[in-house]
């Protein structure tokens, strides 16, 4: 009789436990669509459902810093020090890169070196037939047409990236000094629209613009795209291989909390925008973290066919296999606070 | 005597079943003005702290705004609020008023019915759709042809050719100020024309009978007698138009920008705070995102306020 009842509870225990087994998250919308594909294959494997709602980085720092989340998303990385702070632990989830998209009749492959992008955003070069931007396409016949720059009117992670590249690239010339989600970029010759799909739009519609936008958006929109000169001087096509190799370059590890910038990376192959997606998990919840942590490495192990078909480019082996020590000196170490 | 008992009973019962349905309604009135004071507290409380660091004054009439240098200016917001509602009941008055005639005087019974659907169904229309609409279709048109063309034509008239002027990308505040008039006309014309519907004939017919036209029968029979009935549209009108937010947003550029053109980009308070808070990583943003959010209930308040004594109040005096 006992031994039945001990049974039943049993039974009844691992039920719910299984009935429970699910993980929450929020934060970065750009990521949700590779979160959301990945936990749809994974929930069909182990049973174990990964809720994550998109409500933008800054919301999902906020939810994970007050433990309403078992894991944020940002586009933008913490520092060591917050990181230390909100006792947070910090890994990458998966790479993006930003392209410049244009609308110049007549012209298919336009070339900008890193002179050309830096006139254009500092406000010196106004058209596009200016000598700068001539010199790299000999082949090409430039309009005489203003140039209408079109940026996110909302606060993004894709900004963020775009700014942190032309900070790195051009300093002072700009009106800005530091990587923002929304810059105040001091032009006259600028449009605003929202989202990615709104940025794209305004290329599509209005001839002589140029714009930034997620690589998806100017695949999927059919726009063109602008080869760009790298850190080391040659001019590269945007390309999943050539956001991997901005992240082979990164400094980062466990020891800064995977605090890196990957824009203007070295490399002859490397995209100079790249930009990436930061999990958080709070310290503490160790037992949570497990579960967390397994559904990343899924992710890692088996995800990458599903990242790639989305546009995001999967993380290096070499920066998943420092993920991977650090969650196990996490999972078996004492640096669990 | 047995009867008049039963009789007493029953009143009680009923007077007891008024009491619970008197007492249940106000509950239900009570509810909702509770959480208009509830919200009021907290958007309150959460942008005080902003009020607190910039200063109040500082605050509303700051012209910049940006949260990287932590610059927090509400007036460029609020202007733009107030510029493209104002263009959007100016454009919006006039449209409804001829759609709301035009169906209940002038259109033959069998069109009524499917003009009349037509324009109920566009005040359903979500508002997202008139944003995506706004951006794909309306900007080109605006920025080819409407603007470059009104820019001509008041080249040379004093204070309209710095009105129509601007940078004419086609997100800006006179396209922002489009697209809400088309929002809002339905609203205008389905009040204005159900308020025309219900002037009793024997006024109309009485006009007739002394000689009067269809236009002087519209004018100065019906019109001021729906009086309040349309003039209360209109303020339903202006009230939805301060608060949208979505289409706005897709179509008015998004710059903080104080200028008089109105081919130039701008904001309005529900756009900035649409396109930052979700993002937004530092206290003081968020608080001063709220602190948008509190200064348009008051701008809410103040305008439906003024709206309705000045003039509704007019109107009772002179003419009901």
């Amino acid at each position: 009789m006992v031994t039945k009842k001990a049974l039943l509870t049993s039974v009844l225990f691992t039920a719910s436990v299984s009935l429970a087994a699910s993980v929450n998250g929020a934060g970065s919308s750009a990521i949700a669509p590779l979160l959301q594909d990945w936990a749809q294959d994974y929930v069909s494997y182990t049973t174990v459902q990964v809720n994550y709602q998109a409500v933008g980085s800054g919301a999902g720092i906020r939810m994970v810093s007050q433990r309403m989340v078992d894991f944020g998303a940002s586009d933008a990385p913490l520092k060591p020090s917050q990181l230390k702070r909100k006792n947070l632990m910090q890994f990458p989830i998966a790479a993006f890169g930003a392209v410049f998209a244009y609308n110049l009749p007549g012209v298919d492959h336009l070339k900008l070196s890193t002179k050309a992008v830096c006139g254009i955003f500092s406000g010196r070069i106004r058209y596009w037939d200016n000598p700068v931007i001539k010199a790299a396409n000999p082949g090409e016949s430039l309009p005489h047409l203003p140039i209408l720059i079109a940026v996110r009117a909302d606060k993004s992670g894709t900004t963020y990236t775009v700014t942190s590249y032309l900070v790195k690239a051009c300093g002072s010339q700009l009106r800005f000094h530091k990587p923002s989600k929304k810059p105040f970029w001091g032009l006259y010759n600028i449009v605003a629209a929202k989202g990615n799909a709104g940025v794209a739009a305004v290329i599509q519609k209005k001839q002589g613009t140029i714009g930034y936008v997620e690589y998806t958006y100017a695949v999927k929109g059919g726009l063109k795209v602008v080869s760009l000169q790298n850190r080391d001087g040659y001019y590269v096509e945007p390309s999943l291989k050539g956001f991997q190799s901005a992240l082979k370059y990164a400094q980062w590890g466990p020891e800064n909390g995977f605090y890196a910038s990957l824009t203007y990376q070295p490399g002859k192959e490397t995209w100079p925008i790249v930009g990436a997606t930061w999990a958080l998990l709070p310290k503490e919840k160790v037992n949570r973290n497990k579960m967390v942590m397994e559904f990343f490495n899924w992710g890692y192990t088996f995800g990458d066919p599903i990242a790639k078909k989305l546009f995001y480019a999967p993380l290096p082996e070499s920066v998943k296999e420092k993920v991977r020590k650090m969650w196990v000196d996490y999972k078996y170490g004492s640096n669990t606070k | 005597m047995k009867d008049y008992s039963d009789l007493k009973a029953l009143g009680k019962k009923f007077r007891f079943q008024d009491l619970i349905f008197e007492k249940f309604l106000l509950l239900t009135a009570l509810i909702f003005a509770l959480i208009l004071v509830g919200i009021f507290i907290v958007l309150f409380k959460e942008s005080s702290y902003t009020f607190k660091e910039i200063g109040f004054l500082k605050f509303i009439f700051g012209t910049e705004w940006d949260p990287d240098s932590d610059l927090y200016g509400a007036l460029p917001h609020i202007y733009g609020t107030l510029i493209t509602t104002m263009i959007a009941i100016l454009l919006a008055t006039p449209l409804g008023f001829g759609i709301a005639i035009f169906l209940a005087e002038l259109c033959p019974p069998r069109l009524k019915t499917v003009v009349g659907t037509l324009v109920e169904i566009l005040a359903a229309i979500p508002s997202i759709i008139y944003g995506m609409w706004g951006l794909y279709v309306l900007v080109p048109l605006m920025s080819k042809y409407v603007e470059p063309t009104l820019h001509k034509i008041f080249d040379h008239v004093p204070i309209l050719n710095e009105l129509f002027s601007g940078q004419m990308f086609g997100t800006d505040y006179f396209t922002a100020g489009v697209v809400l008039a088309l929002m809002i006309t339905p609203f205008i014309a389905s009040v204005t024309r159900d308020a025309l519907n219900v002037v009793p004939p024997i006024l109309k017919e009485s006009a007739y009978g002394l000689g009067a036209t269809k236009t002087e029968v519209i004018v100065k029979v019906m019109f001021p007698f729906a009086k309040l009935a349309i003039i209360g549209s209109v303020i339903l009108a202006l009230g939805r138009a301060l608060g949208e937010t979505m289409a706005v947003t897709f179509v008015v550029g998004n710059f903080p920008n104080l200028t008089v053109h109105l081919f130039d980009p701008g904001t309005t308070i529900t756009s900035t705070i649409a396109n930052e808070f979700g993002e937004a990583d530092n206290q003081l943003e968020y608080s001063a995102l709220i602190a948008l959010a509190f200064l348009l209930l008051v701008v809410d308040f103040l305008i439906l306020w003024v709206a309705k004594t000045v003039f509704l109040g007019k109107a009772r005096k002179y003419n009901l």
